[in-house]
């Protein structure tokens, strides 16, 4: 079968290489759709090396993906799993028991980036049948920010502040809106993700760097009553986000970050102090899965399938997939690979 | 009255001319917020405790996050004292002359929009709060003070005034510990052996931690926290950093502690933290710090760890009163290791903390 592999730094190559088998309690799934991640681009440019580095290279990668069963392994649970079935999986086979973090296409054998992979039975979640695949893939994306804002216990009436406009920006409005926010600030970056988050529910979008860092702050304090945001969620992660978001959150809120940052920040931990700030990090799903299928399922969403702006065949995954969202990135949202 | 007061780079002078009466409507602390209150008393201070803040106050370095720059002002804010009178409208049924009480330094605007003031566990994070001996004219190193009396709590008849003065810090550690969720079980490092970082321990050790570390600068310092319960010390003197992760991730089965609370606020005990936390974990700020330290987002992100902040206390006197009438804490008067008459405030009492700051845990100044 074709896979995308990473063999080191900008050195992806799709190559062909023997099909995965389905172990005891494993699932094969060809794979229908995979959606290409900001951790994967750092990934391909080599900043996130100590993660990859667990598995002998090459490794399979792309962590966002939907497909079909062709195989249950021996051990699976014959009344919940078929052959046939659609799914969406979860990626994070994560165990606080144990200090490392196994993760589907990043730290793992095989990756959705290819036109089979082997899951555990346990990370396979069903589509229902009027859920299409492409939206399948969404559902990982969705489920990161759908736990991120569970995780910064953000509820009905609350206000948010989103920083940057990109997929899980995007995808985060969608999710505080589902929520019932009263307030939902987003700053982002260019013309295209700026009317795109607009359409999706955002309150109000603050254009960077025309409007600036103080803007926001103020813009947002205006916004809340003076009290600033109850959740100010980094989607981003810059030295300037981190700023606003330490000052526009509200005296004993929550700074929810998701972002993956290419420097280190220095933070104002008297500010941080001072305000009581809970500073919270969130990367996994939290058993959120069934819930945000299900809510898709009702129509929770709408618009999803605006969000897909490329689909790419895997063969071009490097020089379309990866090049539009490095050279062209305000022009897009998500990128779907199909195999 | 004597009242040291705070000159911007000279020593604390007497001033005998200040002395509030008390009004019906009493005009109250903060000039750059006046707070009118209806109810007053006035008490008179007996111990009043010296505080890291206050060294960071007297050398100019205190952040102007927590300061107001309305010079004179009066310092000392761990005190406690005796109700010598009460205002016309304070509530005669609950408070009496002659209660001895323990003072909660922080005040709130009370304001009706204002959100933080809105619940009394929140206050203190109320963006126009003052507070005696940080940002207004009062403070504990005086005779007497003015206050409204719901920042008095009266002290119980087994719990001596010395112990009152030591309420303040407790309250803080209390507060970190109660908002790190400290669970029967949980293991917990502290950063810093100080007061806060020793009450921590004693905190930490009540809300039924199964191991509590603790790292410090000092034999009697960690003499003192060895002897106060801690699972291990560590003598920063003698063990670097790498050997304390180390150390604390063979002691908790390589997974890393429930929480770390950093008592000590500097770019070295942040990066320990992030280190030494288990997947999921808490790391509680409660120091005051010099400098912003650079932090590790990735690891932060990649471990899902929870950064909270506890600054002071709001509404967590009553209980961490009630946990001392009750003998939860044991021998708490064996960490005062000086006591000062006021007059030598500076000469003996903040001297004490600059340079022998190894050889002392709380200095109490005698009112």
């Amino acid at each position: 079968m074709k896979a995308a592999l990473f063999y080191g730094p900008e050195n992806v190559r799709v190559e062909d290489i023997p099909d995965p088998v389905a172990g005891p309690n494993q699932v094969k799934i060809k794979v229908a759709w995979c959606g290409i991640c900001g951790s994967d681009l750092g990934i391909y440019y080599g900043m996130l090396s100590d993660v990859i580095t667990q598995r002998p290279l090459p490794v399979g990668i792309g962590h966002e993906f939907s497909g079909t069963i062709v195989e249950l392994g021996p051990g699976v649970d014959a009344n919940k799993l078929a052959i046939g079935q659609n799914v969406a999986v979860s990626s994070n086979v994560y165990s606080l028991e144990t200090p490392s973090t196994r993760m589907q296409g990043v730290s793992c054998d095989g990756g959705g980036l290819s036109e089979y992979v082997v899951v555990e039975q346990d990370a396979v979640y069903i589509l229902p049948a009027h859920i299409p695949l492409d939206i399948g893939a969404l559902i990982e994306p969705l489920t990161v920010s759908w736990h991120a804002l569970e995780k910064a216990q953000f509820k009905a009436g609350d206000s948010v502040l989103v920083l940057g406009a990109g997929p899980i920006g995007i995808l985060i409005v969608k999710v505080a809106k589902v929520f019932g926010a009263s307030w939902i600030g987003v700053s982002g970056r260019g013309a295209k993700r700026c009317s795109l988050v607009r359409e999706h529910g955002a309150s109000v979008v603050y254009a960077v760097p025309e409007v600036t860092d103080d803007e926001i702050v103020a813009e947002t304090f205006k916004a809340t009553k003076g009290n600033g945001a109850d959740v100010v969620v980094d989607c981003a992660g810059t030295q300037s986000t981190l700023d606003v978001a330490l000052k526009a959150v509200r005296p004993g809120g929550t700074v929810m970050n998701v972002a993956g940052w290419k420097k280190f920040p220095e933070m104002n931990m008297n500010l941080c102090l001072a305000k009581e700030i809970v500073l919270s990090n969130s990367l996994g799903y939290g058993g959120a899965h069934p819930e945000v299928i299900e809510a898709v399922a009702q129509g929770k969403f709408d618009k999803l399938d605006a969000l897909v702006t490329l689909r790419v065949p895997l063969t071009e995954f490097v020089e379309k997939g990866l090049r539009a969202l490095t050279h062209e990135k305000d022009q897009h949202v998500k990128v779907l690979i199909h195999p | 009255m004597f009242v040291s007061r705070r000159y911007l780079n000279q020593s604390p002078a007497r001033d005998k001319s200040r002395s509030r009466s008390l009004g019906e409507h009493d005009q109250v602390i903060g000039r750059a917020h006046s707070v009118v209150w209806g109810k007053t008393y006035r008490q008179s201070i007996y111990r009043c405790g010296i505080c890291g803040t206050d060294l960071s106050i007297y050398y100019g370095t205190l952040s102007e996050t927590f300061t107001s720059q309305h010079l004179p002002r009066g310092i000392g804010h761990e005190f406690s004292g005796t109700i010598i009178a009460l205002g016309p409208k304070v509530d005669a049924i609950k408070y009496a002359v002659g209660q001895n009480v323990a003072i909660e330094p922080i005040i709130a605007c009370r304001q009706s929009d204002c959100t933080a003031c809105s619940s009394p566990t929140t206050r203190n994070i109320c963006p126009r709060k003052n507070c005696f001996g940080l940002s207004s004219p009062s403070g504990g190193l005086s005779e007497y003070v003015v206050v409204d009396p719901e920042l008095a709590h009266i002290l119980p008849s087994n719990v001596p005034l010395e112990i009152g003065a030591l309420m303040e810090p407790l309250a803080v550690s209390w507060r970190a510990i109660k908002k790190s969720q400290v669970k029967p079980g949980d293991s917990v490092l502290i950063l810093g052996a100080g007061p806060i970082g020793i009450f921590a321990l004693e905190v930490a050790k009540v809300f039924g931690a199964s191991w509590v570390a603790i790292s410090g600068r000092g034999t009697k310092r960690c003499d003192l926290a060895r002897q106060r319960g801690a699972s291990a010390v560590y003598n920063i003197s003698l063990i670097s950093d790498e050997d304390i992760i180390a150390e604390t991730l063979k002691a908790t089965g390589g997974r890393g502690v429930d929480v770390v609370v950093d008592c000590a606020g500097r770019q070295n005990t942040l990066d320990m933290s992030l280190k030494a936390t288990r997947l999921g974990g808490t790391i509680m700020n409660a120091a005051c710090w010099e400098e912003s330290p650079a932090i590790d987002m990735n690891v932060m992100l990649a471990k899902e760890i929870v950064l909270k902040n506890s600054f002071g206390y709001a509404g967590d006197h009553p209980e961490v009163i009630e946990a001392v009438a009750q003998g939860r804490f044991v021998n708490l008067e064996g960490l005062v290791t000086l006591r000062v008459p006021l007059d030598d405030f500076v000469g003996k009492g903040l001297r004490a903390l600059t340079h022998e700051k190894d050889k002392h845990m709380k200095v109490l100044i005698r009112i």
